[in-house]
């Protein structure tokens, strides 16, 4: 079953995500073949100058250096396909590339090579349809109270008065917030902060929800709970998710596809379909299949 | 023509010294029972400086009304006061208190939109900007004072060059706090507007400025200090004669009037500290999250 699982050819991927959709997300309809995100043969590289043990590392080649950079490639020749309503995570040994490929996704970076296209339109530079969330709790906004922190979007984007603190509410309902509207970030723990991170993000309905690492810097007791939180989240709403991520589990435990990523330069080493459903085992023999399997593909 | 300002009057006959000592006294038992009244209105902080400042001020009357100390060069508090009191009556400190006022407000405004423009420019654009900052960084060093003689040569004796140099005076420390506020804002925050679709200019009012909030007050606070100072130089200096604390200061030593010298002095600390306060209000905005 793991071998039959485990697809390079996209075609029969697309068949296996169907499956994958039917069984493993209950209500939550995955709709195959309408692509949110293509990406086609995408590489991605840096150039790093370093002199006096300065070392800075830019996109594009200094034109008055007189240095020759070193070449330090992030992303090679990466071709995937998000479908609409999936929950994908990038999993890898660090320094591979995933957050790279993120952030193009996000729009904060661009291919070196290669083309990235949103719904058929490539990308250009950062969209609200395409929402991030961030690792660092600095990006929830100090200033701002819970309720200003995640009417940030909708601001944004100019929506009005009832409509915005209608969608603000319901988002605050859903993220298990109430009775925080109107606390400042310093007064909230690790865990309710990215809570408001990710209601930050999906109160706009975006068509994908991008997630570098957010529950990277939290203890086990929390990340667990925010995982759970996470999955609810997905199948309440009708968008794509698309999960960074270095911990094996996390990545077992969340996605209907795992994109294992080699080290660097980070290609796509395997694509693992999970075809569990929710809400998972964590001890139950076929995760423990699942999350062996993946913890092989990052070692080797 | 300052003269004329000046009947002859003993200015001490408003109050005598005996009687000064007897109101200090009585304010600190006053404010001493108020605090054991009502232990929250008066902070014991401001009971312990009341009583030293008393104690200093009763001291140095002492000291002029055993006649250990000239009083023409230290002329005592009941008559430094009695002076302010007498200056105000006759309406003369008010047109000085306006003028070096209004001055330095016209100075300080200019200050703080100039300086915080620049520095968030600067700040925001820094990889582009990095060779001015150092330029800048470098005039910091300079005085205001010093372009005295050249700003006299450019605007004129009159407002135009005190203002300048009141202008310089503010710029630098308001513009270097503003610089370094707004680097404090971290690229995962300007990516957040950026990735709910917000552009360059949301970044500004969303991120830039509240992180930069308490910088630019800061540099605010201390430019105004500056500013003081450089008002009060520029006055002395006489850059624009006929009006001003400073000027107040430097006629009344010409005819060795040390009262008014005093005088001058004290209403300068009085509304400094007022105007610091102001500011320190503003403070006020952001308590809540900071």
């Amino acid at each position: 079953m793991m071998r039959a699982s485990v697809e390079r050819n996209t075609a029969l991927q697309r068949a296996d995500n169907f499956a994958a959709g039917v069984s493993a997300a209950g209500t939550k309809t995955i709709q195959n073949g309408r692509h949110v995100i293509e990406i086609e043969n995408v590489s991605k590289s840096f150039f790093v100058y370093s002199s006096n043990g300065e070392t800075v590392i830019t996109e594009k080649k200094r034109f008055f250096s007189r240095k020759k950079p070193c070449e330090l490639v992030a992303l090679k020749d990466v071709t995937l396909s998000i479908d609409h309503g999936e929950f994908v995570s990038f999993l890898g040994p660090s320094g591979c590339g995933k957050s790279t490929l993120l952030r193009i996704l996000a729009g904060f970076e661009y291919p070196s090579s290669g083309n990235v296209k949103c719904k058929g339109e490539c990308i250009q530079g950062p969209h609200p349809q395409r929402a991030m969330v961030f690792q660092s709790e600095r990006a929830v906004f100090p200033w701002l109270t819970v309720e200003g922190n995640i009417s940030l979007g909708p601001r944004l984007q100019g929506t009005e008065g009832e409509v915005r603190k209608e969608r603000v509410a319901k988002t605050i309902e859903l993220i298990e917030l109430k009775g925080f509207e109107k606390a400042y970030p310093k007064t909230l723990s690790g865990g309710m902060l990215q809570r408001v991170a990710v209601g930050r993000a999906i109160v706009n309905h975006p068509e994908l929800l991008l997630m570098d690492e957010p529950f990277g810097a939290l203890d086990a007791q929390t990340r667990n709970n925010l995982q759970d939180h996470v999955i609810r989240i997905w199948q309440s709403i009708d968008q794509s998710i698309v999960f960074v991520t270095h911990d094996i589990e996390e990545a077992a435990y969340l996605s209907n596809r795992v994109i294992v990523f080699t080290a660097r330069p980070g290609r796509i080493r395997e694509v693992v379909t999970i075809n569990l459903p929710h809400p998972r085992e964590r001890t139950s023999p076929e995760f423990l299949e699942y999350r062996n399997h993946l913890a092989d593909l990052i070692r080797h | 023509m300052h003269g004329s300002y000046f009947p002859a009057m003993e200015r001490e006959d408003i109050i005598g010294s005996p009687l000064f000592i007897f109101i200090l006294l009585l304010l600190c038992v006053t404010l001493a029972v108020a605090r054991w009244l009502f232990p929250r209105a008066v902070s014991p902080s401001l009971l312990k400086g009341f009583l030293v400042a008393s104690g200093l001020l009763t001291v140095w009357e002492i000291l002029l009304f055993l006649k250990l100390l000239n009083p023409v060069l230290l002329p005592p508090p009941t008559r430094v006061f009695s002076n302010i009191v007498y200056l105000w009556s006759i309406g003369f400190l008010q047109p000085q208190i306006v003028s070096t006022l209004f001055r330095l407000s016209y100075a300080f405004v200019l200050a703080l939109l100039s300086a915080v423009t620049l520095g968030i420019l600067i700040g925001y654009f820094s990889g582009r900007f990095s060779s001015l900052e150092s330029l800048i960084d470098a005039a910091r060093l300079i005085p205001a004072p010093a372009w005295l003689s050249l700003a006299i040569l450019w605007f004129g004796i009159g407002y135009a060059s005190a203002i300048f140099i009141i202008w310089l005076g503010c710029f630098f420390p308001i513009f270097l706090n503003t610089v370094n506020g707004v680097s404090k804002a971290e690229p995962v925050q300007v990516e957040t507007v950026l990735t709910f679709g917000g552009d360059k200019f949301d970044v500004l009012l969303e991120v830039i400025l509240p992180v930069s909030y308490h910088h630019i007050l800061t540099g605010a606070r201390i430019g105004l200090g500056i500013g003081w100072i450089t008002v009060i130089t520029a006055e002395l200096a006489s850059v624009d004669i006929g009006a001003g604390l400073g000027w107040m200061i430097q006629d009344s030593r010409i005819l060795l009037d040390t009262t008014t010298v005093l005088s001058g002095i004290i209403v300068v600390g009085m509304l400094g500290t007022m105007t610091d306060l102001l500011l320190k209000k503003c403070e006020r905005f952001v308590q809540g999250w900071s």
